[in-house]
């Protein structure tokens, strides 16, 4: 495993919204705006890592049978702290992220990469694993508030680019979250397959 | 790949088309049916009805064009199929949106509705309904604000802050209050009469005020065989027999002759429901899809936060077809019901 | 390991006590952590909330600089029978100089799209002070305009026609002595059940 390798996989091949079709509920309901998708994009990125990184440490003394278990206590540890983080020093971000914090912690992205890559391999290869996901995740948020906020709302992180009266405002409303992923992913799978062809 | 510009519209078994007619000459005869209740639009509201229905043409056009460039599909806006959903979109639009508005329908409509799913054919909701909903969504001050047609015509150009505004009949037909609803259609009745609520003299979207025009259109298309008379028949059936045993307010024939008359009851039954890509292939399914749509338009509008609900009824009796298809499907010949048979 | 041996300690009392202590271990450490972080941040949480639903609290009293809030005042049965259908959140009094001068009132109406988390204010002698919105889900472009306080026809804003109302007036009704936003009637009507619940809160308060 090399850094580059995971980094394209987290990003590209293996990205963890588009081609796993991991954390949906999340990545709909909260890409409305620049600033959510920031704030919740690195909130994974910090529990991923560090929860990746405890459960490979701790991954040959976890009996098999409670693996589960283990995995939900040590992620629900972080997220409790990164909410009560966010809810003292960025209120303003724990508010409009809502309960999508708490719920971070069955957020399936974070316990697939628990099963599926810590608690098989080093602790060095599960925190870069961590972050490259987490990249992945947070990567595809803000292309999402991006295309959502400026075509919906009209704004970018706040300031006004398009006049009110035009925006397309059913892109910020829940069915705009469906059919702004369904393109992403279509793109991708089309993406993906053009690349694999061109080989 | 499939030759697109010979494609004719019958990927499924469709009884009603023959096989000597192709998509163009079927789209042809929607349009023909379409032009008498878009000359009444224009007597009514303007000029702008027919500027709003060319840009939303224009529109609808050009983005089909532009997507199979840079797909680099073969062209298929010679099948007029974008035509009609232009023209579809513009009657299920108050006359006076802005002309930048129809276009973001028409752009959502024809790309994402439409050809992501394959073009023509392939499409699981009606691309002009779709559009609408999109718009209704975004915009919804425009959407339902309606120019009066007895308060003079829609200005050409410039945005629609200016117009008079009125009420749809519908809205006065909509409220929980047994006496608010009463009065409210008291009023209705007594400003409108069946003739104009018939003629069309009212406020409305474009192209779905005149019933009689929308009728003569319907008629064409049944005796052009383009169109079955079991959706539209069944769908305006289900609506009447509803509204006649449960009026809301006034006499049950009142109720029920305002009910029809008013909103976009007509258009959605004989233009929209009959969609081939997006309904049931059989009589005996077309007949289902009809009551399912005027099931839920009538339970849309009693009780529902909309005044009309004929646009989402047939969008939700579009995703229904598959099921009603699989069930309704004839038994090929020489085939028996399977009963224990081995898999 | 394999199939066989797992079915084996699965049977093993030292395993299942291993299993237990392993968790129990895990939950005693993080709870540990949770504490600690808990510690840092309390303080400040409760402050920040605190400031949050003071400033909705002024916004909807008649005197802002002068007037303090208590504490938030226990809830009685009778109260919350008085607010009936709308769920009543809590209730502070306002105090300008240590003078009670009516009270706070968070209730929770339901509006076309979901609830509608709203402060009213009304002073001592029962009138509606002010209304202010603190959370919403109605629709953007159509309800969110009652949020905003957007003129109705009439030209009050839509939440501000309702300073002044008071039980003397009557239920408040959409249509009759309230005035609607045009498409918006449903989140007006939202609103205005909670003013309603909200004054007949204040008259159990007396």
């Amino acid at each position: 495993m090399n850094f580059g390798k995971q980094l394209k996989e987290g990003l590209i091949t293996q990205n963890p919204v588009l081609v796993q079709v991991l954390g949906m509920c999340s990545t709909m309901a909260i890409t409305t705006s620049i600033m959510n998708g920031l704030g919740m994009g690195v909130s994974v990125l910090i529990i991923l890592t560090a929860s990746n990184v405890v459960i490979s440490a701790i991954r040959k003394i976890v009996p098999d049978k409670i693996r589960i278990a283990m995995f939900i206590v040590v992620i629900a540890g972080f997220v409790t702290c990164v909410d009560l983080l966010l809810q003292a020093f960025v209120p303003a971000i724990a508010e409009s992220l809502g309960v999508f914090i708490p719920l971070i912690v069955v957020n399936c992205i974070i316990l697939g990469r628990a099963e599926s890559f810590s608690y098989k391999n080093g602790v060095g290869a599960s925190f870069v694993d961590g972050i490259c996901q987490g990249l992945g995740y947070t990567a595809v948020l803000l292309v999402m508030c991006f295309i959502r906020e400026l075509l919906g709302a009209g704004t970018l992180a706040g300031f006004r680019i398009i006049p009110e009266q035009f925006p397309v405002g059913i892109l910020t409303l829940p069915v705009g979250g469906f059919l702004v992923l369904g393109c992403l992913i279509a793109a991708m799978q089309w993406a993906l397959s053009k690349s694999k062809e061109g080989k | 790949m499939t030759d697109y510009k010979n494609l004719k519209l019958i990927a499924t078994s469709s009884p009603h088309i023959r096989g000597s007619e192709t998509t163009q000459g079927i789209m042809k005869d929607v349009i023909i049916a379409m032009l008498p209740a878009l000359a009444y639009a224009c007597f009514n509201f303007g000029l702008r009805a027919l500027t709003l229905t060319l840009v939303s043409v224009a529109g609808c056009v050009f983005f089909e064009w532009l997507y199979r460039k840079l797909m680099k599909k073969p062209q298929s806006i010679q099948d007029l199929s974008s035509v009609v959903t232009g023209m579809l979109l513009a009657f299920v639009s108050p006359v006076q949106i802005p002309y930048w508005m129809i276009l973001i329908g028409d752009a959502f409509a024809i790309i994402i509705v439409k050809q992501l799913f394959g073009g023509i054919g392939k499409n699981f909701v009606n691309p002009a309904l779709a559009g609408r909903a999109v718009l209704l969504a975004s915009y919804a001050g425009s959407m339902t604000s309606w120019v009066d047609p007895a308060a003079g015509k829609a200005a050409l150009f410039g945005s629609n802050v200016d117009v008079v505004t009125a009420a749809t009949p519908l809205s006065y037909m909509k409220g929980t209050d047994p006496a608010a609803l009463a009065e409210s259609f008291g009023n209705l009745t007594s400003t409108y009469g069946v003739k104009e609520m018939f003629l069309g003299q009212i406020g409305g979207s474009l192209g779905e005020v005149s019933a009689l025009m929308l009728i003569i259109g319907g008629v064409y298309l049944i005796w052009r065989k383009v169109i079955n008379w079991q959706t539209p028949v069944a769908y305006i059936g289900t609506v009447a027999v509803l509204t006649f045993l449960f009026p809301k307010a006034g006499s049950s024939l009142d109720w029920m002759l305002y009910s029809i008359f008013g909103g976009g009851l007509m258009l959605g039954a004989f233009f929209m429901a009959t969609d081939y890509a997006t309904s049931p292939v059989t009589k005996k399914g077309q007949l289902i899809f009809g009551v399912g749509c005027g099931l839920f338009t009538v339970l849309i509008r009693y009780f529902g936060s909309y005044n009309e609900g004929v646009c989402y009824s047939i969008m939700v009796m579009n995703l229904f077809v598959p099921f009603i298809d699989k069930y309704t499907k004839p038994v090929r010949f020489g085939v028996v019901k399977k009963e224990g048979a081995a898999k | 390991m394999s199939t066989a041996n797992k079915e084996k300690v699965q049977m093993d009392p030292a395993y299942i006590i291993k299993l237990t202590v392993t968790l129990l271990v895990t939950c005693v450490i993080v709870a540990a952590c949770l504490g600690g972080v808990n510690a840092i941040t309390a303080e400040k949480i409760e402050a920040i909330n605190k400031e949050k639903t003071e400033i909705a609290m002024k916004a909807v009293v008649a005197d802002p600089d002068n007037t303090t809030f208590s504490d938030k005042l226990d809830l009685t049965d009778e109260m919350v029978a008085a607010a009936g259908s709308v769920t009543l959140d809590s209730v502070y009094e306002a105090q300008v100089n240590g003078q009670s001068a009516g009270h706070a009132i968070k209730v929770v109406a339901s509006g076309s799209q979901g609830k509608i988390e709203m402060m009213v204010g009304v002073d001592a002698e029962g009138t509606v002070t002010g209304v202010s919105i603190v959370k919403n889900s109605e629709t953007s472009g159509i309800g969110s305009k009652v949020m905003t306080n957007m003129p109705t026809a009439a030209g009050v804003g839509v939440l501000s026609q309702f300073e002044g109302k008071s039980a003397a007036d009557g239920t408040l009704t959409v249509g009759a002595n309230v005035d609607a936003i045009s498409g918006a009637t449903v989140s007006t009507r939202g609103v205005t059940n909670g003013v309603n619940a909200a004054l007949a809160v204040a008259g159990v308060l007396g």
